[in-house]
């Protein structure tokens, strides 16, 4: 089973205490918003449940296995083999059109050019945004970004997604295609996903909140 | 906002009958309070009263024989002169969340458990509205309803965080 | 003014990492380019025999050369100034817009970026000048005996010129360098678009070409009655054009790596050389003038050592030296190109630290910048070795002798150095790439 579960998780920034002892558990298939104020640890909380970052102190559970103790190069493993992440404005390489960009993590997983390019136009076009496959990043719209970038995060099946606010930069309506496109596709490979958002709207999109406030839960809130 | 700029609005396409008029309000105000027919039925005569409306015939489909109403010229310059003006923004605070966050604060000393409890009974209702509008078939009119309702559960969430910021900031000022 | 100077100084003591980074390599620079100046004069300075072992020095008859040598060294110099200028610059840039928003005049904004480089220009100057003096004074009385009667002295007027030259240079680059940005208080930054290089620019190589076989032949090394020489001549017109616009050069290269990449990290390394060649091309030019240099070296070293078999210390001294001056272009040029590293880590910082929290391994990211140090640099010092062995085909074909055979492992030697210093500048990268994909980049500007 491919739970994530961070235990009594804490991770300081110089002086700034980030976490302070949080604890969290996310089931395979669920869909949890992490909410709370700017500064109350969110995004440090993703970066600590997707292995990006370890904490100082507490343990961090992935299916089964504690991930927090693991190395760089099998965290990096894992995020690349289980694990799909999306940012706030893409954060593509801007030197690549939108179907390289896509097709990436396939490259880098060791696939050829010509299949990774195929399975990318692939989904590009899950995405809606098959029309500006060969369009450079600095071409596209804030919302046909992040469909990019959100292609490029499911190109790999991931078991569980990671979306640190995706839907910042953009207006409700574009921002709510970006959300269906991320959701529908994690429905049906149902994958995890986690999404870190400060708007309510986003928040309403998932089965359940995880609020934070100065580094810990405030409370969880079941559905 | 009255019922009868609204009847009045929906008589502009054509002519329709009271039955036709409760149901059309319903449907295209999803979500608003459904009208009652005697309210309706009442309307429409206060309207031809004023010679807002007149009436222009009877209708039979599968029912009782039903009087058809019509707008005059005079009704459309009344919808005209109603759409030129604008809501009065929110004249007066009257929401009862205001109220029981004062309240809590004075009778228990914070409002935090409240605003906990709140927060998960507003976010419960968005997921139903969101559910709703992610839901195949629905028609513009629900969506706009559903976006309508979720902007404002969310400016009150919105607001309920800065009230908590505010309480904690003031709490930590006195003891300080 | 004064009040010009203490935003100046306000502003030097309020700059980010990068900036203050910045102006210490300018400074580095500046010294740099001063030792190099200065070390010229001296050598003009010289009079009489002396030691063969200064070798071209020790002459007077190739004192003149020597001089010529030591000051076109600071055309490495001059490649790494310039990639250290647009080091931070988007940083520089807002500051600038904004200080034209607080109510700087263009030209007073215009002043404060020529008093920013002038100040570094300044520091390094004065260190370079004192250090060089010190130096040379403490190997003066180490290595001539007292008794001499060469006057080795760096002579006062000289130095105070070279120091001027450097420091004048400087102030203008600074004033001209804020040119694109002054013209809009905005706090967008409105960069006027980068100009794509004249048409007529592409086409100097050819009297450029010509010109270089003309004082070739007319110097006796190229005899061009031959056919060969004349199929020669043609192939080394198309080199020196090829090496004149060594960005076009990048980019074809970039393109034919990108088109044929199979692995994300070509990919990746192919696209940035495309999208932005500007900085390869320049720095490498400057290695492709090492590396020809060096080829001709060898190729000059061979007929010495086949006409006079002379190992004297004059010229053994000489090829040494010679060879000390191209490694020492190469290696400033190769920083050039560190400093680049760095200006596209910044840049491409939060791109990066993204590939690497979605499980791109950190060591494909250093292989990308490795990759683009290959792939620019392979074809200029190829290139550029093989126009410095071209005359060898002619010579050889008539003078036939072991010896010749020499400059061709000197060739590769040198285009080996070339592309070596790039690898080495992406190598040197590491700790900055290491510190660019640091999850802290994540968090959300």
């Amino acid at each position: 089973m491919n739970t994530l579960e961070a235990r009594q998780v804490e991770k300081a920034f110089g002086r700034t205490h980030a976490l302070r002892g949080l604890s969290a558990k996310i089931e395979p298939g669920e869909i949890v918003a992490i909410t709370g104020p700017s500064g109350s640890g969110k995004s440090t909380l993703l970066h600590c449940l997707s292995g990006i970052m370890r904490p100082e102190t507490g343990e961090v559970h992935y299916a089964g296995e504690r991930i927090d103790t693991l190395d760089e190069a099998a965290r990096t493993k894992l995020r690349r083999e289980h694990f799909g992440i999306v940012f706030q404005f893409g954060r593509l390489v801007p030197e690549l059109t939108a179907v390289e960009n896509v097709a990436l993590p396939l490259l880098f997983d060791g696939h050829g050019r010509e299949e990774a390019t195929t399975v990318a136009r692939a989904w590009l076009e899950e995405a809606g945004a098959a029309d500006v496959a060969d369009a450079r990043p600095a071409e596209l719209s804030g919302g046909q970004l992040q469909r990019v970038a959100v292609a490029r995060a499911l190109i790999t099946s991931p078991k569980v997604i990671f979306a640190d606010e995706p839907t910042g930069a953009l207006d409700s309506v574009a921002g709510e295609r970006v959300l269906s496109l991320l959701l529908g596709a994690a429905r049906v490979n149902s994958a995890t996903v986690v999404i870190v958002t400060h708007d309510n709207r986003v928040a309403a999109y998932a089965d359940r909140e995880i609020v934070l406030r100065d580094g810990v839960t405030a409370g969880e809130v079941m559905a | 906002m009255s019922i009868g700029h609204i009847l009045l609005g929906l008589l502009t396409e054509r002519p329709k009958h009271g039955y036709e008029l409760k149901r059309e309000h319903d449907e295209r105000l999803p979500g608003a309070k459904p009208l009652a027919y005697g309210q309706v039925y009442a309307t429409l005569q206060r309207l031809q009263r004023d010679g807002k409306v007149a009436i222009s015939g009877t209708a039979q489909e599968s029912g009782p024989e039903r009087t058809v109403y019509e707008i005059t010229g005079e009704g459309t310059a009344d919808v005209h002169r109603w759409l030129a003006e604008i809501e009065q923004p929110a004249p007066f605070i009257s929401s009862p969340l205001f109220a029981r966050v004062v309240l809590a604060l004075v009778a228990e000393g914070s409002a935090d458990g409240y605003l906990l409890r709140q927060r998960s009974a507003h976010l419960e209702r968005m997921r139903e509205l969101t559910a709703r509008k992610s839901s195949a078939g629905a028609s513009v009119g629900e969506l706009l309803a559903a976006d309508y309702a979720l902007h404002h559960l969310d400016a009150d969430l919105r607001w309920m965080e800065t009230a908590r910021q505010r309480i904690d900031e003031l709490t930590r000022e006195i003891r300080a | 003014m004064s009040s010009l100077l203490t935003v100046a100084r306000m502003l030097s003591h309020g700059g980010s990492r990068a900036e203050r980074t910045r102006a210490r390599l300018m400074a580095a620079g500046a010294m740099l380019a001063t030792w190099f100046l200065l070390g010229a004069a001296n050598v003009l300075a010289l009079r009489g025999r002396l030691n063969e072992w200064l070798g071209p020095a020790s002459d007077p008859g190739t004192r003149r050369g020597t001089a010529l040598a030591l000051g076109l060294l600071i055309l490495p110099v001059a490649a790494f100034l310039h990639q250290v200028s647009r080091l931070a610059s988007a940083d520089r840039e807002r500051r600038l817009c904004a200080l034209r928003l607080a109510g700087a005049t263009p030209a007073q904004v215009r002043l404060l970026g020529g008093l920013e480089t002038t100040r570094s220009a300044l520091i390094g100057t004065v260190a370079g000048a004192a250090s060089y003096v010190l130096l040379q004074s403490a190997a003066r009385s180490l290595l001539l005996d007292p008794g001499s009667p060469a006057d080795v002295a760096v002579p006062p007027l000289l130095c105070a010129a070279a120091m001027a030259i450097v420091i004048v240079t400087a102030a203008v680059s600074g004033l001209l360098s804020g040119r694109q940005v002054v013209a809009t208080p905005l706090g967008v930054t409105l960069r006027t678009a980068r100009r794509r290089p004249r048409r007529y620019v592409r086409w100097l190589g050819l009297p450029a070409g010509l010109i270089v076989i003309v004082v070739l032949s007319g110097a006796g090394v190229l005899p061009l009655t031959r056919p060969i020489t004349t199929v020669l001549a043609g192939a080394m017109l198309l080199t020196i054009g090829l090496l004149l616009s060594p960005s076009s050069l990048v980019r074809l290269s970039a393109r034919v790596a990108g088109g044929r990449a199979r692995s994300a990290e070509t990919l990746l390394a192919a696209r940035a050389l495309q999208a932005d060649p500007r900085p390869w091309g320049r720095t490498l030019s400057v290695v492709g003038l090492a590396v020809t240099i060096g080829s001709v070296a060898g190729w000059e070293q061979a007929e010495i050592l086949a006409t006079r078999r002379a190992t004297e210390p004059f010229w053994l001294s000489s090829f040494i030296l010679v060879d000390l001056a191209l490694l020492v272009g190469i290696a400033v040029a190769g920083s050039a190109l560190f400093v680049h590293h760095a200006e596209y880590l910044l840049e491409n910082g939060p791109m990066l630290a993204t590939l690497q929290a979605a499980g791109t391994p950190e060591t494909a990211l250093r292989r990308v910048l490795t990759r683009q140090a290959l792939i620019a640099a392979t074809p200029v010092c190829t290139l550029a070795a093989l126009l410095g062995v071209l005359p060898l085909g002619a010579s050889a074909a008539v003078r036939p002798n072991v010896w010749y055979l020499w400059p061709l492992p000197h060739a590769l030697l040198m285009a080996g150095l070339g592309v070596a210093a790039a690898i080495l500048a992406a190598t040197c990268s590491r700790r900055r790439l290491h510190r660019s994909v640091s999850p802290v980049r994540l968090r959300t500007e």
